[in-house]
């Protein structure tokens, strides 16, 4: 699983990632060393289900961006500097989304953008 | 992803056999039948197929002619030559010509099938995406530099395609008969596709002059011209009092007029105090993340449009279309 997301936490401006199943069991979720001091899972998923059924968002703090991604299966939280490359942010999440639900079983695509 | 063989030659019994032999390979490939190199053509214009076997000796359009014209106009299908006249000059000249695989006849069923299939493996030896938008995944392709073909299909109409990148840029796209940019409009305007990636382009004709990213949008343009939309939400006027709402208003909009001219893919800029609410609950989540107050937002809920809300005691939304450059937009709007 970390695998998955190493590309998408070593971007520069990401400070951390956490995924949940589509009924809010938090997955996976790492923060960078000297990045926000993780909050309680149960915080992160509060933020997500304020948003309703939206299936994307970006939200932009006063200290930091949130972008957020739904999906079939499960939903994706990836927390920012205030300046951070967020095409490339939402470009990563294209792969790793479809990577995960490959993880499972079918041949990934992973390697394909490792150079 | 079952793949389309095309099998020609004027042999009838020969193809027949053929047929018969592939069908225990029903589950990776499917079989068609053409008499001639010019039937062949008709198909190859209307059927998404990924791979040609041909006979060399036929009336009106033999192998050899075949074989240059989908080297001409197809040239990722690959083509295998089966002939009952083999010699090596004939050999080399296929070869030459862009065949990927010279077979004498008479020849074993399972050895010519065995061949097809680790072709047709080819087309996805850099992985399968399925139900994905491709906007964004081939724009990584561009940015990676990649060099790649990539087929897609299209989960609506089942319609098939290829696009072929040369070093990340989109060289040259096919859509049945369509090719070039007219193909890349077509592919890009498919929503949903399942994708495989061959890590090779065959093509080195560059038929496409420009960038992906305005193929895109004009792509989404031509779309959104078929379709009637429906009307936009309806602006809440602005209530008794609200003067300075009513002149932040009129302030968001100039700038994002003055910014981005009238291509700024703005629908509508309103205050609705549905949104008020929602506002305050991501800023009181904000302030327990250590994130802060909410500044701005951007919200995708899956409807034709999309709004941005900008925070403050009266929030203004936004509403923007797909053409809305959107990171654009949400700098001015935090500037």
């Amino acid at each position: 699983m970390r695998d998955v997301f190493k590309d998408l936490l070593a971007v520069d401006g990401v400070r951390g990632v956490v995924l949940f199943t589509p009924s809010g069991e938090r997955v996976f979720e790492e923060f960078s060393i000297g990045g926000s001091a993780p909050a309680a899972v149960s915080d992160w998923y509060a933020l997500v289900a304020s948003l309703g059924k939206a299936r994307e968002a970006e939200l932009v703090f006063e200290k930091g961006r949130v972008y957020v991604r739904r999906t079939a299966d499960g939903v994706l939280v990836v927390v920012m500097g205030l300046i951070a490359p967020c095409a490339v942010i939402r470009l990563n999440c294209d792969i790793l989304l479809p990577a995960l639900k490959a993880q499972r079983g079918a041949k990934g695509i992973k390697g394909f953008f490792k150079r | 992803m079952i793949k389309t063989v095309l099998l020609v030659d004027d042999d009838r019994e020969m193809l027949l056999a053929l047929r018969e032999g592939f069908g225990r390979y029903a589950e990776s490939m499917r079989v068609l039948l053409a008499g001639d190199g010019l039937e062949a053509l008709e198909v190859l214009k209307r059927e998404p197929v990924s791979l040609v076997v041909t006979d060399l000796k036929m009336p009106r359009m033999d192998g050899f002619e075949l074989l240059a014209a989908i080297m001409g106009s197809y040239p990722d299908i690959p083509v295998i030559i089966i002939t009952g006249y083999s010699t090596p000059d004939m050999e080399r000249l296929a070869r030459q010509g862009g065949a990927v695989g010279f077979t004498a006849k008479p020849f074993l069923i399972e050895n010519l099938a065995r061949q097809i299939l680790t072709m047709l493996r080819r087309e996805t030896e850099g992985g399968t995406l399925h139900n994905v938008s491709s906007g964004m995944f081939l724009q990584l392709v561009e940015m990676e530099q990649k060099t790649c073909t990539i087929r897609l299909e299209d989960k609506a109409s089942g319609k098939k395609g290829a696009l072929f990148f040369v070093e990340g840029a989109l060289y040259d796209a096919r859509v049945g008969n369509l090719q070039g940019e007219p193909a890349a409009y077509e592919i890009f305007g498919w929503e949903q596709v399942s994708l495989s990636i061959q890590d090779h382009s065959p093509v080195r004709q560059n038929r496409i002059q420009k960038d992906l990213h305005p193929l895109i949008l004009e792509a989404a343009r031509r779309k959104d011209e078929k379709k009637t939309p429906p009307p936009a939400p309806r602006p809440h006027p602005p209530t008794a009092g609200t003067e300075d709402a009513a002149g932040r208003l009129v302030r968001i909009q100039n700038k994002i007029e003055q910014s981005l001219g009238p291509r700024s893919g703005v629908e509508s800029v309103f205050a609705d105090s549905v949104w008020d609410e929602r506002v305050k609950r991501l800023s009181r989540h904000g302030a327990k993340l250590n994130l802060g107050g909410l500044v701005l937002g951007y919200i995708d809920r899956g409807d034709p449009r999309d709004y941005m809300v900008v925070a403050g005691d009266r929030p203004t939304v936004i509403a923007v279309n797909r053409k809305c450059p959107r990171d654009k937009l949400m700098q001015i709007l935090t500037s």
